[in-house]
């Protein structure tokens, strides 16, 4: 162990092993002149006379340093010197290996932080994989409700022996009152063992006890970190605290720590005071579960032991619980879609530190090749072989170190960005993303792979510095160099394997960015069945306690839109709100199987359709005749209609979008399709009369004649002057909409067509490098060849075919590679990014033609080769 | 000084482990000791004996540690090891057959050769 040790001491306690070697040595000099004097000396001569005797002191310690194994970090220290000293003599090399290196790194610590934030860390909980979300389905309908009846959720607690912990909650737009303006806030009914169930507790004061879940003692509230933060920043201590939600006093009693949040974008949570009532309906399902599994069960055993459950309970209420099954899945795989684009992008900045490392390999190989007189000389100085190695090594760690650096730094700014190119309403919704920070260990790993790829990157040289054998290493190396600029063969085919990779690469990336290009320009220009273009969209949930459900809340929605109807500028006031529809019921027909489409339902204001510009097929649409006791009526889609009335009209057939107790209702128009943003697809709907159903909430809109946001202070006044005391919220154009939701696809385009830009680049200046290093090589020949009488055209042919051979190698490898990567890509994000062939073919022409374009700069050298000066080089 | 010998490669190593085993010593006292023992017949130069004694130290022959000196200046006191001990006894007898044989080589009479 002694070696060990000493080695140790001579890494890291070199300092204190020099001071201990220099006072061993004074003290023995010392003793000498003290002796020296004993015998008769004089002080003086007695020290110089120790000094001869001793020897020669620093070629002692040298020595000693040998021994102790310091010889080791001198050379180190040595080969780190000469590295530094050989790169500053070389900027041009340098910096384009750091800038590489830069672009790779910072492309991957981008992509690595939103993985560990989103993919990895998105649900901050622990034993995340234990909390699992539970929601009712119906097998015969099929139907996926999201939510579930509380009858139900008390009989899955009294009876199953899965789960630790199993909680109910329900989100409420609260009207918050009290301090001004009022305002509409996300808040949560949750049952009191919900943050047990997260295992997360107040950060202050305390959650919830079972009896505040009582009708009565509710009037508690527990608020977010960040609802503290801008709403009470003064209170010392929040709980105590006062506040009004739809009109009830609330005491505030716990601030939850900033990391909770749960349901996404929650700020405030209730009890769940159910009514005994309340608590014995199967019929009504408004409640969403989450459990904690107990340690070492499976979700499986979890699944197996409800579905038991649903059965028995099936039996025993047939009128409420026929067909009703419970589906259960881990909350951690909720950002499922979010976490496919973001590995999809973290593998695409993969491939560009892989190709940085590829030019990397290529460049130190040119640049080893060049040196390979100094290596010689150096080697017949008696430098071996792994000695030579060892100093190539020190060279790409420290260049590697420095690009590491650099690419944390544009790893960090390209971060700042992406953040900021993430609109808020986006950030609330996505799990994870509102936490996209620096890591500390994101950092030190991107700095590990930094050096791990710069030890990468050098390998090819070593390889050929291996290769030769050490005798006639040296005489060959020192010939070779003689004749100037040669390279053997091997490194030849290094160099054209490592454009050619490069060139696969970036057509590998290409092809993806193209993918996803597409994809958000279809998400873009497909035609969603309305015109987003001069809307404006306000939003309000009027207060229960001033509406209630039905008739009154109606009431208020006309008085708002004959306030806004009038207003400057304004084409068109139409609200629209959802309604929900439990059944999909045509009478007279046998009820649909469960793969067939099920209409979402909206209650719509007269002229929803006109400011929507959705045009009316057939029949007509609501209007105003369709009030509270006129007959009632539905508008279908036409995906939809035609789905259930192929060979006929469904005007005047009647349908039911309820139980049995739910009213028929008479279908008077067909309405032109409204599709999904993200898939592309048309969505079944059904359309009622606001005053025949009238929803909880409404987006209003209003088709204005000029810029939309011109009308949104004169909207709100209105809407003021019809009711003060509600809160508005969501006021954008209907375009801002329209890139929230696709922000998430162009952030990812965008990701991916800087990644496959720097691709091009990169391949770009391979390509360009790769043919300037033959064309130099072949100066000579070159000259030969023009003395002989060849063209200069034919001299630019042959070194063109030559970059057309290396590229149509790496061209028809990376299109194999992008057809299945595509496919993958394609299957992993639903299908929504098509697999188009003109993609593949005009981008892997493209990038071809691009490679030899970066080639006919050398290749315009070579032919304007002067054969007297190239032969006279010999 | 006059009438000293040239030591012989691979002697000091011994002279030192000889000089160590009589006690633990600092560098300056291993060499006076030497000089005692072998009452100054061999001439060493004085800095030669610290990378001998950091080699045989590092090949575990010696082990150190830092003490208080005759005048109480703090120093590094070397002494042996088990295995410097075993080292000691198997290089003695070495040294001696060599000597023996070479003493008897060197007594060779003329006739016999």
């Amino acid at each position: 162990m002694k070696p060990l040790r000493l080695l140790a001491s001579a890494l890291f306690r070199r300092a204190r092993m020099e001071r201990d070697m220099a006072e061993e040595l004074a003290l023995h000099m010392e003793y000498r002149a003290d002796d020296l004097v004993r015998s008769g000396c004089s002080p003086a001569e007695a020290r110089r006379r120790a000094r001869l005797e001793f020897g020669a002191m620093e070629g002692y310690k040298e020595r000693c340093r040998e021994v102790r194994g310091l010889a080791w970090f001198d050379e180190l220290r040595g080969n780190l010197r000469y590295a530094i000293r050989s790169l500053r003599a070389s900027p041009g090399y340098a910096s384009a290996v750091v800038l590489s290196l830069a672009i790779g790194i910072g492309a991957n610590l981008c992509s690595l932080i939103s993985v560990n934030s989103i993919v990895l860390h998105a649900f901050p909980y622990p034993h995340l994989n234990r909390i699992m979300m539970l929601w009712e389905t119906n097998t015969r309908q099929g139907v996926e409700s999201r939510q579930a009846a509380a009858a139900n959720i008390f009989d899955w607690k009294e009876d199953t022996h899965s789960f630790e912990v199993l909680s109910a909650y329900r989100s409420w737009d609260a009207l918050l009152t009290g301090g001004g303006e009022p305002e509409r806030v996300q808040a949560a009914r949750v049952s009191a063992d919900l943050f047990s169930a997260l295992g997360i507790s107040p950060a202050r004061g305390r959650g919830f006890t079972e009896r505040e879940c009582q009708p009565g003692s509710d009037a508690v509230v527990v608020v977010s970190h960040a609802f503290r933060k801008s709403h009470m920043p003064a209170a010392r201590e929040p709980a105590g605290e006062k506040i009004a939600l739809d009109g009830r006093g609330y005491t505030v009693i716990g601030v939850m720590p900033e990391e909770f949040d749960f349901p996404l974008a929650t700020e405030m949570w209730v009890p769940l005071a159910l009514s005994p009532e309340d608590k014995a309906r199967r019929d009504v399902a408004n409640l969403a579960v989450l459990g904690r599994l107990k340690a070492g069960v499976s979700a499986e055993r979890a699944r197996a032991e409800l579905a038991a459950l649903a059965a028995t309970l099936e039996k025993r209420y047939p009128r409420t619980n026929a067909g009703r099954g419970v589906e259960i899945w881990p909350l951690g795989s909720i950002n499922d879609i979010t976490d496919r684009f973001v590995l999809i992008l973290a593998f695409a900045a993969g491939f560009v530190l892989l190709l940085a490392c590829a030019n990397i390999g290529n460049l130190q190989l040119a640049r080893f090749t060049a040196r390979q007189k100094e290596m010689g000389l150096r080697a017949a100085l008696g430098a071996s072989r792994f000695r030579l190695v060892r100093q190539l090594l020190t060279e790409s760690l420290v260049i590697s170190a420095a690009g590491g650096v650099a690419g944390l730094w544009l790893g960090t700014w390209e971060l700042g960005l992406l953040k900021a190119a993430i609109p808020a309403e986006i950030l609330r919704w996505v799990g994870g993303l509102k936490h996209l920070q620096m890591d500390p260990g994101v950092l030190a790993f991107s700095f590990g792979l930094s050096l791990a790829a710069g030890a990468g990157c050098c390998l090819p040289s070593i390889y050929q510095l291996l290769r030769r054998r050490q005798g006639d290493g040296v005489s060959e190396a020192l010939k070779e160099a003689g004749r100037g600029y040669t390279s053997s063969r091997a490194g030849n085919r290094a160099r054209t394997a490592l454009v050619s990779t490069e060139v696969a690469l970036a057509l590998i990336l290409l092809v993806g960015a193209g993918l996803m290009v597409r994809t958000f320009d279809r998400m873009l220009t497909v035609n969603d069945g309305f015109d987003p273009r001069g809307l404006l969209t306000l939003e309000v949930t009027p207060s229960p306690n001033a509406y209630r459900e039905g008739t009154p809340k109606a009431q208020y929605y006309t008085r708002a839109l004959a306030e806004m109807g009038t207003l400057a500028g304004v084409e068109a006031a139409a609200a629209s709100g959802g309604i929900g529809a439990t059944k999909w019921e045509i009478e007279g027909r046998e009820a649909p199987a469960p793969a067939e489409p099920r209409p979402g339902a909206w209650a719509i204001t007269p002229k929803y359709f006109q400011a929507m510009r959705i045009p009316i097929v057939e029949g007509r649409p609501i209007a105003e005749q369709d009030g509270p006791d006129a007959p009632r009526v539905v508008v279908l889609s036409e995906t939809l209609a035609h789905h259930y009335w192929r060979n006929s009209s469904p005007l005047g057939q009647r349908i039911r979008l309820g139980g049995a107790d739910s009213p028929w209702l008479t279908v008077t128009g067909i309405c032109g399709d409204v599709r999904d943003w993200f898939f592309g697809d048309a969505e079944p709907m059904a359309y009622v009369s606001y005053r025949q159903e009238p929803p909880a909430a409404v987006r209003f809109v209003l088709r204005t004649v000029r810029d939309p946001m011109q009308s949104a202070g004169s909207a709100r006044l209105a809407l003021r002057r019809v009711d003060a005391n509600q809160a508005i919220y969501n006021v954008k154009t209907m375009e801002q909409h329209v890139a929230e939701q696709t922000s998430g696809v162009r952030t990812a385009a965008t990701v991916m067509s800087i990644d496959a830009g720097i691709a091009l680049l990169l391949a770009l200046m391979g390509s360009y490098s790769v043919a300037s290093f033959f064309v130099a090589q072949r100066t000579q020949e070159i000259g030969v060849r023009v003395a002989l009488g060849a063209s200069p055209r034919s001299i630019l042919r042959m070194v063109l075919l030559q970059t057309a051979r290396i590229s149509s190698l790496g061209l028809a490898a990376g299109l194999s590679v992008a057809l299945v990567l595509s496919a993958i890509m394609s299957r992993t994000l639903y299908n929504v990014v098509a697999m188009e062939p003109l993609t593949f073919v005009g981008l892997t022409a493209m990038l071809g033609a691009s490679a030899l374009l970066a080639a006919y700069v050398p290749a315009r050298r070579a032919a304007r080769v002067d054969p007297v000066i190239a032969l006279r080089g010999e | 000084m006059p009438n000293q010998a040239e030591l012989l490669p691979g002697t000091l190593d011994l002279l030192i482990l000889k000089a160590v085993s009589l006690g633990p010593q600092h560098g300056y006292g291993i060499l006076l000791r030497i000089g005692q023992i072998s009452g100054n017949a061999l001439s060493i130069e004085q800095g030669a004996l610290y990378p001998a004694l950091y080699r045989l130290e590092r090949q575990d022959l010696l082990d150190t540690e830092w003490g208080t000196s005759e005048n109480n200046r703090r120093a590094k006191f070397y002494s042996l090891t088990p295995a410097g001990v075993k080292r000691l006894k198997e290089e003695t007898r070495s040294w001696n057959r060599t000597v023996m044989a070479v003493a008897t080589a060197l007594g060779a009479r003329p006739q016999e050769a």
